[in-house]
């Protein structure tokens, strides 16, 4: 059986989050394959946990990392980088440097810890539902800060999303069985 | 008046499973084949065989499927439908017993998928009380290995590792899937101690290997035919947990009895890094 990492890998962005046997031998996998790549572009599919980047990115999200190099990365774009065996999706705050790169959160008080250049994996390949361009991350930044500094605005919007999600999935569903009668 | 079933229940890896027949020479093939394995255990599952004409081509590809609730499990010798919901199944084959060897790996590897264990293309053995994996490919050296282990060393199987996570860990049971050896294992279990991947050579040595490699080269070799992604996801995670909780090294060999001293090495090595850690 060979394995097919989209799908299957993901992404736990939240530092106390606990986390079982295997979520870092999974972390070391994906880092495998896509830094396994080189020169050649190669994709993987996430689903995202936790909260620090809301609203850009929601639980359960799946989401499209693209291997790339710290050249090809511009501030405000949304990145894959490994720590501690930890995957991390968050934003690009600075221009790359040869020491490494910064990130952080959008709903998240402070930046990450520098990375070292080879903790980079990959970015997000944008989406229409993940928004496009530097207004997108500005205004999720915006909201992020209302998250970070609102526990009641964090929980209706969570709760908002839970709702959209189970009617988004029903209707969905709906629409396979009208497929199949 | 239709003839009675006969019932011989086959317990492998901790599962018993009740396998019946109506055919007299079927049921002494199945108690023959699996003779250190029949147990008088309540079973959990139950296995309807109807002998057929059926072709005898086991070659074909095997292809397990799910139709609504059911499995289905088809291959050129064999036909097999499957409820994991009231946990019952009928299996129309002729009386060849590598399709019932097929047969039952397939759906043990069914039922072991849902209860976060895996069966691996390895041979394993029990030496002082740990089980010992060794995998990799046909001729990578499994049955070889079990040859050349000392008097001392209990063997498993020669070709299908039974794995089950137990408390720590995970644990190794003896099959009755036989390979080159065609000798079944001895129905006993103990707590995995290390997994080694074959390779031969000019000597003998112990490599680390990346966990990223470890987990790729350990789902080249479970055995899951089963074309369902919620359960191949599943799989996966297991063998994350897996790679997470064992050891597992790269053994070059030269197949010699010498080979098992270097197991025997590591074992200590590794023991006394545990009892200090």
């Amino acid at each position: 059986m060979q394995i097919q990492p989209e799908n299957f890998l993901t992404v736990e962005d939240i530092a106390n989050t606990p986390r079982s046997n295997g979520s870092a031998v999974r972390s070391a996998l994906l880092a495998e394959v896509l830094r396994g790549s080189g020169h050649v572009r190669r994709d993987v599919r996430l689903r995202v946990h936790g909260e620090s980047m809301l609203p850009a990115l929601w639980p359960g999200d799946v989401v499209e990392i693209a291997s790339c190099s710290l050249e090809d990365l511009r501030p405000g774009e949304i990145v894959l980088a490994l720590r501690e065996d930890r995957l991390f999706l968050h934003r690009l705050i600075a221009p790359c440097t040869p020491d490494g790169f910064r990130l952080r959160g959008d709903s998240m008080p402070g930046y990450d810890p520098q990375y070292p250049p080879e903790a980079l994996l990959g970015r997000l390949v944008p989406s229409v539902r993940h928004g496009r361009g530097r207004s997108s991350a500005v205004l999720s930044r915006a909201l992020g800060m209302l998250f970070c500094y609102s526990a009641a605005a964090r929980r209706l919007a969570l709760k908002l999303h839970g709702w959209r999600a189970v009617s988004a999935g029903a209707a969905r569903n709906q629409f396979r069985n009208s497929e199949t009668i | 008046m239709a003839a009675s079933r006969k019932v011989a229940c086959v317990e492998i890896g901790g599962i018993p499973i009740a396998l019946s027949t109506c055919d007299e020479g079927f049921l002494d093939l199945l108690r023959r084949r699996y003779d250190g394995f029949l147990s008088s255990s309540a079973p959990e599952f139950e296995l309807e065989f109807y002998v057929t004409p059926r072709g005898s081509d086991s070659d074909d590809d095997v292809r397990v499927r799910r139709d609504h609730n059911e499995w289905i499990l088809e291959r050129g010798d064999f036909h097999a439908r499957w409820d994991p919901g009231t946990r019952r199944g009928k299996v129309w084959q002729n009386a060849n017993p590598y399709s019932l060897d097929s047969v039952l790996r397939i759906l043990h590897s069914l039922i072991l998928a849902e209860r976060d264990g895996f069966l691996l293309h390895a041979a394993s053995a029990i030496c002082d009380r740990s089980a010992y994996l060794f995998s990799g490919v046909s001729g990578a050296g499994k049955t070889t290995m079990t040859r050349l282990a000392p008097v001392h060393v209990t063997l498993l199987t020669d070709e299908i590792s039974y794995l089950r996570p137990s408390a720590g860990g995970y644990a190794a049971f003896g099959t009755p899937f036989a390979g080159e050896l065609a000798r079944a294992g001895e129905n006993c279990t103990a707590p995995v101690a290390a997994l080694f991947f074959l390779e031969k050579g000019p000597e003998n040595r112990v490599d680390e290997m990346s966990q990223a490699e470890a987990v790729r080269r350990l789902m080249r070799n479970i055995l899951f035919f089963a074309e369902d992604k919620p359960l191949v996801e599943r799989l996966l995670a297991t063998a994350c947990d897996f790679v997470a909780r064992v050891p597992i090294r790269r053994l070059t060999f030269y197949p010699d009895a010498r080979v098992w001293e270097e197991v025997h090495n590591f074992a200590s090595s590794f023991h006394e890094v545990a009892e200090h850690a």
